[in-house]
């Protein structure tokens, strides 16, 4: 196995350390006020369907960003470029969350005519270049977002070397993440409990998240100083582990089996795309993808589900949390549940029917909808549930539609190609929007659909895996 | 050399020691008083807070900064570094240099006491909230005890620095083995600022005194007719000084640092000695620019506004020769440098805003506003400050005997001029829009740039966690430090301290 020659000098760079800290942090705070977007939205009295459109203008800019990103990824960059985005990337996040935290009073600054809610769509576009260009855009990213495609060429790298690194780097990066999304939540439950609301609790989390990013990107920009380490390319990979290697490795050898798609219209190619793909691999990635949708479709009105619908609230002793701040230990418990998930993964994978493990874990993601409805209106009983839509780590490496190197999917057939891959992330950008007209018109529709969707998914993956058929 | 006290020795590196920790503690106390203030201030409402406990915040983070963070760090960089300087063996008088410390320890808890009896539940005990310069009657008529233990804190204060300024006087009077022609700048910038503590504190000492005897004799100095007036005058003639007590060592630190990792000798040497005591004779005479509102007459206000304007000339002088030194210069971006150049940056903008607040009309509309909150934090947090960490990164080898980590030490330097500039760019903007300061409440159309203004505190916050951890490595890790920590023997300017 190749060893980097900076590699152990570089773990235990102090600098090094505080980027990854800072950063880690900045992505649970980024994610904690995105989770918390849209029941503030409600708080500066707007409602779920401005809060899907939201949400789904985030998704849009990210793929339209993203697609842009990859088309330059592969012209020539200079060695400066990476270092000097990711910086770029981590400040412009500052300044959207500053966008989220001000949102209700810049126009009377500025004078400008945009509203709470124009300057709330300021800062969502502004924080894609988190998670489009940011250096730490491929932790766990709680949402429903396909894993961003590999970005940079490295050196090849044997079977064994690729598969041992791809997974430990997904592993590394679901538990960083939910690391800092842990101490994000517990941080949001604080401010909102002691600020007494939402409205002034979202804007603490968003300052802070200001706060960390600024940091982040002063710790990158001054670890840029040192030629020998911690470029955001060094940084991306010692977060990444050799996991992009494998990607890479593993991509350069498939895509000879994807057709180019040249000269076609983007339908075209994705429809052509489609079609090239074996029947179980096109029934595999559709079934995946209306999980995810339904997933994208639910996940925005989680907040709005438990504060505003059912208000679970918390008394433990003479403390009594409010339904909001209760909603910041429901992601600690979602975070709790995806280091599980990412710890237990390699084992799920090599002694269970890889197939079963992925089935059995899309239909509880799908269920788990309609469970947080169903539930009782126990905290306890409802973060068990966050916890298992946590756990759905385990099965991220074999859903289909992450763009897994064939040899590690548990359905035969050759790469996603990234016409494919692409309808997918799009095929998502408008579920928050149409699940927000749903939870306008009844919240228990609205998760009912969703768990529809999810289970159709399921369904199209059963047949992929031709469950009950010779 | 060292002499004893007790069964402990002590000499100029433990007094260092122990004020510089001293002020590592209280630094921290009181940044952390900024920092809930500034998270109050993040919106437009007071929320769940109450105004008394957001003045108690700003009231007891002036007290603890001013007196129990940058003049034990000020005392303790002299301490470490004026001996070898004037290639003394140590200080003149160790004895009274650690009474003068241990009256500080006191001192602190007192200062302290209304948010220790806060927090222990002490009954009747309270924070005070009357605002650092404990205008009467509001200091005078307070029912909070906490308010006489502050006094008497204040009085502590006024005594041990007056035995630690008459100590370091002596050291460099007595003690001193160098000629004055070759007696560097930063030590005279120490003598004077000793020089001034030992005319200023009594007066702190005497104002105290008449607040703790109106307070527990009735006597009413301070109460009807022009009392409150009469502390005013009393209170800013100490004061005013003070802040060129603790302005004047950070010169001479910068005056220090720059000429070394700039290849060259300081442009100025005699032009930088004399204005630093020109601005210790003249800060006596503007104290009064604190009271443009307070009803003087117009040909008084004239007056002290010519002679404020008067400091500008040799703080003017300081920054010229800083500048010359620098051009031409084969510049090391060292941590202590980019502190100092940081500094000097931040001199630059505070001491404009100075000029600005030394005109009467000017004053008169912005000295109840933040503009007046940026600017004294322009100097103090951007000047005075980062002059410090710049004199502490510098000396940290003689100090310690051990060396930190120059890579976090640079990242806490960024951190902390970025922080500091974000902070107090807001509260800049905040100022001329001339929204009123020691308020808890506000407009909400100020409202996203006093989250920027929060934002940039918790950036300075995360600095000073770099500047721990550094800290704590170092002192567990860290290599031991040369002889020659920073390669400047073959410089030319003199590297006294490290022979």
């Amino acid at each position: 196995m190749t060893q980097h020659p900076t590699d152990a000098a570089d773990r235990t760079d102090p600098i090094r350390i505080v980027c990854l800290v800072a950063l880690a942090t900045s992505h649970g705070l980024i994610r904690l006020a995105e989770r918390y977007l849209p029941e503030f939205v409600v708080a500066i009295g707007s409602g779920p369907i401005v809060a899907g459109a939201l949400v789904s203008l985030g998704l849009g800019v990210a793929v339209a960003a993203s697609r842009h990103s990859s088309d330059a990824d592969a012209g020539p960059t200079s060695d400066l470029a990476p270092a000097a985005a990711a910086v770029a990337s981590v400040l412009v996040a500052a300044v959207g969350l500053l966008a989220w935290a001000g949102a209700p009073t810049l126009d009377a600054l500025l004078g400008t005519p945009l509203s709470a809610l124009g300057w709330l769509a300021v800062g969502i576009v502004l924080l894609q270049a988190w998670h489009v260009r940011g250096p730490v855009r491929d932790l766990w990213p709680t949402d429903t977002r396909a894993a961003a495609p590999p970005s940079s060429a490295v050196p090849a790298r044997d079977e064994a070397s690729i598969r041992r690194g791809a997974v430990d780097g997904r592993r590394t990066r679901t538990v960083v993440g939910a690391l800092g999304l842990a101490a994000a939540a517990v941080f949001a439950a604080a401010a909102v409990a002691s600020a007494g609301g939402v409205r002034t609790g979202f804007v603490l989390v968003a300052a802070t998240g200001a706060a960390v990013a600024l940091v982040g990107a002063i710790a990158l920009g001054s670890a840029g100083e040192r030629t020998s380490i911690l470029t955001a390319r060094v940084l991306g990979e010692g977060l990444e582990g050799s996991n992009r290697d494998g990607e890479s490795e593993a991509r350069r050898n498939e895509t000879t089996t994807a057709a180019p798609a040249d000269a076609e219209s983007p339908l075209g190619a994705v429809s052509s795309a489609a079609s090239r793909l074996p029947d179980r691999r096109r029934w595999a990635v559709i079934g995946d993808a209306l999980v995810r949708v339904a997933l994208a479709g639910s996940w925005p009105f989680l907040i709005l589900l438990v504060v505003e619908y059912r208000s679970i609230g918390l008394s433990i002793g003479g403390l009594s949390l409010a339904p909001a701040a209760v909603f910041g230990l429901f992601v600690l418990a979602e975070a709790a549940g995806a280091v599980v998930g990412a710890v237990a993964a390699p084992a799920l994978a090599s002694r269970l029917d890889r197939r079963a493990v992925l089935a059995v874990g899309l239909a509880v993601v799908s269920l788990l909808p309609m469970g947080l409805v169903a539930a009782p209106s126990n905290a306890g009983i409802v973060a068990v549930l966050f916890a298992l839509l946590g756990c759905r780590t385990a099965i991220e490496p074999l859903r289909p539609t992450v763009g897994e190197s064939a040899r590690v999917a548990p359905v035969p057939g050759p790469r996603l190609p990234d016409a494919v891959g692409t309808a997918v992330q799009v095929a998502v950008v408008p579920a928050p929007l149409i699940g927000g007209l749903l939870y306008a018109v009844d919240p228990i529709f609205a998760f009912t659909i969703a768990t529809t969707v999810g289970l159709l998914g399921v369904r199209e993956l059963g047949r992929a895996f031709a469950f009950g058929r010779p | 050399m060292t002499r004893s006290i007790g069964r402990s020795n002590v000499d100029h590196r433990r007094l260092a020691r122990w004020h510089l920790a001293l002020a590592l503690v209280m630094g921290l106390w009181g940044g952390l008083d900024a920092l809930f203030l500034r998270t109050a201030l993040v919106t437009p409402t007071l929320g769940r807070l109450t105004a008394e406990t957001y003045n108690a915040f700003f009231t007891t983070h002036g007290l603890t900064m001013l007196f129990l963070f940058a003049l034990p760090a000020i005392w303790g960089v002299s301490y470490v570094a004026v001996p070898p300087l004037i290639e003394a063996d140590d200080v003149a008088a160790p004895t009274l240099g650690a009474v003068a410390f241990w009256l500080q320890v006191p001192a602190a808890l007192s200062i302290r006491a209304g948010t220790i009896g806060g927090i222990l539940g002490v009954a009747g005990l309270e924070p005070v909230a009357s605002g650092w310069t404990l205008y009467p009657p509001l200091s005078v008529l307070s029912a909070n005890p906490a308010v006489d233990a502050l006094l008497a804190g204040l009085a502590l204060v006024a005594v041990g620095t007056t035995l630690t300024a008459w100590t370091l006087l002596r050291t460099i009077l007595r003690e001193r083995e160098v000629r004055w022609l070759e007696v560097d700048t930063f030590t005279w910038t120490v003598l004077t600022a000793a020089a001034m503590s030992l005319l200023a504190f009594p007066v702190l000492a005497a104002t105290v005194a008449l607040v703790l005897a109106d307070r527990t004799l009735a006597t009413g100095f301070l109460l009807g007719g022009g009392g409150p007036q009469v502390w005013q005058h009393l209170f800013w003639f100490f004061a005013h000084p003070l802040v060129y007590i603790v302005v004047l060592p950070p010169m001479g630190i910068v005056s220090h640092v720059l000429p070394r990792f700039a290849g060259r000798k300081l442009f100025g040497h005699r032009s930088s000695v004399y204005s630093t005591l020109a601005i210790g004779v003249v800060s006596f005479t503007v104290w009064a620019h604190h009271m443009f509102v307070t009803g003087m007459s117009l040909p008084v206000r004239t007056v002290f506004m010519l002679t404020t304007l008067a400091v500008a000339l040799p703080s003017s002088a300081k920054l010229c020769t800083w500048l010359v030194t620098l051009w031409g210069g084969s510049i090391r971006y060292t941590a202590p440098m980019v502190a100092s150049l940081a500094a000097v940056g931040f001199f630059v903008v505070g001491g404009v805003t100075g000029v600005f607040l030394a005109v009467v009309p000017i004053n008169v509309r912005y000295t109840g506003t933040y503009y007046v909150v940026a600017h004294f934090h322009l100097l103090l947090a951007g000047f005075v400050a980062l002059a410090l960490v710049a004199g502490v990164y510098y000396w940290f080898p003689l100090l310690t005997d051990r060396r930190l980590e120059p890579g976090l030490a640079r990242l806490h330097v960024w951190l902390t001029v970025v922080g500091v500039a974000v902070t107090f760019g807001a509260l800049l903007l905040v100022g001329l829009a001339q929204l009123p300061r020691r308020v808890a409440t506000y407009p909400a159309a100020y409202a996203p740039l006093h989250q920027l203004a929060t934002v940039g505190a918790y950036v300075i916050a995360a600095a000073q966690a770099v500047f721990l951890a550094n800290l704590a490595r170092s002192l567990w890790l860290g290599d031991p430090a040369p002889n020659d920590p920073w390669a400047l023997e073959s410089g030319p300017s003199h590297t006294r301290e490290w022979k």
